[in-house]
């Protein structure tokens, strides 16, 4: 499973200053995936976690 | 819109001066709340109070103007705050990355220095006034460091910011005399300095915006308009939102503590409050056209109100919607906004909340309010804050 950040994403940073395992700021502050968003079962709650933090759903879960 | 879209009757006439704001801001948006998702106040503007809602009128930026919503507040627009599409995207391209985290943590060293020195004038004493010997100040000390002005000019900055904030009525044109005064002396000194960073560019804020060329190159009048989107965007806010976290931490000595011993729990503490005391209560938007909300019609040219402190305790987003819940700190709160204009100080807002309570607990690490001392917000207002807050606090021993 992967994570992804879709256009929707204006930046509020919540999916990088909860779950910075997943995710990093680019240079203007928006959310990215680390690598390709790929992450582990164990990651699930933490992929959770930034879905439902953000306030833009922005933040999608993906197969 | 077809008819049986409006038959759900808007309550209306609302009185809002009434409910328990000033002392108990549960009660009070929980009240408001029960009016229902949409409602018309006793001015006829229509308020929204549900998260789905709320985050409806941010992402529908064609259909609620801020243009409309916020230009009857001076002559110059407010750059990006006042701006519609697709002009806005334009600006915030260039001034994300200026207010981005990365940029932030620049500046982390200088800011701290200053807010200890800030403390450490009163700490020796034994009381001081949060509001008054510290968050009213350091703001406006961050946005002259940021801009490469002295600090030397922060005090008549804070009394044209006053002044003019202390005027405005909102959802009227009325401008008093000495609002307009305040407003021009505030525009003068921007102008100036503007021109003076054009010709003598320096290592800050300004002169990077000034340095683009092309067509990402500023106008002076739009250099103006994001001056007061700053000042007006900027100061009080943070200077509110810190009263209510020194409120919080003041009356709750036990989770006070808990944070001193667990440095990591002081964002989550600070996020739990802004969400519950959102300093910019109800963010104005105007209706471009009939829109249905919640299954109720506003209509063309109306003033829409979000109402954050309602769509902040809403149940269906916050199990425990009243209270300060580290658990809920990453849910998502609208307290900086959301969509296109999300706030755009709110990485820098956040690093300056952190750094003043790191900075005070650093040095005084036990206080409580002086006694007697009930710190109460008035409202409605534009920006909700405590005029002043009185701590007292053990003295340190001589070193
Ligand atoms: C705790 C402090 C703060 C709070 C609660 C806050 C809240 C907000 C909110 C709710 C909005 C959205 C307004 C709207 O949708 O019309 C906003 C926008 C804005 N804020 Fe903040 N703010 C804070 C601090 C700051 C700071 C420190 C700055 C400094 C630059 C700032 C600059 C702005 C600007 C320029 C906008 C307009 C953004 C746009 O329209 O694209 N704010 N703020
Ligand atoms: S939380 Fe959402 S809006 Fe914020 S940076 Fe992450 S994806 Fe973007």
């Amino acid at each position: 499973m992967r994570v992804e950040v879709t256009e929707r994403c204006t930046g509020h940073g919540r999916c990088y200053s909860e779950v910075p395992g997943l995710f990093e700021d680019d240079e203007a502050g928006y959310g990215v995936v680390l690598g390709d968003g790929t992450f582990g079962a164990g990651d699930i709650e933490a992929a959770r976690t930034a879905v439902h933090g953000c306030p833009e759903n922005a933040v999608r879960i993906v197969p | 819109m077809t008819q049986q879209e409006t038959e759900r009757a808007m309550p209306t006439g609302v009185v809002l001066a009434t409910e328990p704001m000033a002392h108990d801001r549960n009660r009070g948006w929980e009240l408001l709340r029960q009016v229902g998702p949409v409602f018309q106040d006793d001015l006829g503007l229509y308020n929204v109070t549900t998260y789905e809602g709320v985050k409806f009128v941010q992402q529908n930026p064609k259909l609620f103007s801020s243009q409309r919503a916020f230009d009857d507040q001076g002559s110059v627009q407010q750059i990006p705050l006042a701006v519609d599409p697709p002009d806005h995207a334009r600006y915030r391209r260039i001034l994300d990355p200026v207010f981005a985290p990365r940029e932030v943590n620049k500046m982390d060293v200088e800011l701290r220095r200053q807010a200890a020195e800030l403390v450490d004038a009163f700490a020796h004493r034994g009381h001081c006034d949060a509001m008054n010997d510290l968050a009213k100040l350091f703001p406006t000390q961050v946005f002259l460091t940021m801009f490469g002005l002295p600090l030397d000019d922060r005090d008549k900055c804070m009394e044209w910011v006053r002044t003019i904030n202390a005027e405005r009525v909102l959802g009227t044109d009325i401008l008093s005399d000495s609002l307009v005064e305040a407003s021009n002396a505030l525009a003068d000194y921007s102008r100036q300095f503007i021109r003076a960073k054009r010709e003598a560019p320096g290592d800050d804020l300004l002169s990077r915006i000034l340095a683009f060329e092309g067509e990402d190159e500023w106008t002076e009048d739009e250099m103006m308009g994001f001056v007061g989107s700053f000042i007006n965007a900027g100061l009080d806010t943070v200077t509110s939102s810190l009263g209510f976290v020194f409120h919080y931490l003041a009356t709750n000595p036990d989770v006070r503590r808990r944070v001193i011993e667990e440095p990591e729990l002081v964002n989550p503490i600070i996020e739990e409050v802004l969400r519950l005391e959102p300093v910019g209560p109800r963010i104005p938007r105007v209706t471009t056209q009939d829109v249905e909300v919640c299954g109720y019609t506003i209509p063309a040219n109306s003033m829409v109100l979000m109402c954050l402190g309602a769509a902040n305790r809403d149940p269906e987003r916050f199990p425990n919607p009243h209270e300060v819940d580290v658990e809920q700190a990453n849910l998502g709160h609208l307290t900086f906004g959301g969509g296109i204009h999300r706030c755009l100080g709110s990485h820098l807002a956040r690093r300056e909340m952190r750094i003043v309570v790191e900075e005070f607990h650093r040095r005084i690490p036990e206080y409580e309010l002086a006694p007697g001392a009930e710190p109460t917000i008035k409202w409605p207002a534009g920006v909700v804050t405590f005029e002043t807050m009185p701590l007292v606090f053990p003295v340190p021993a001589a070193p």
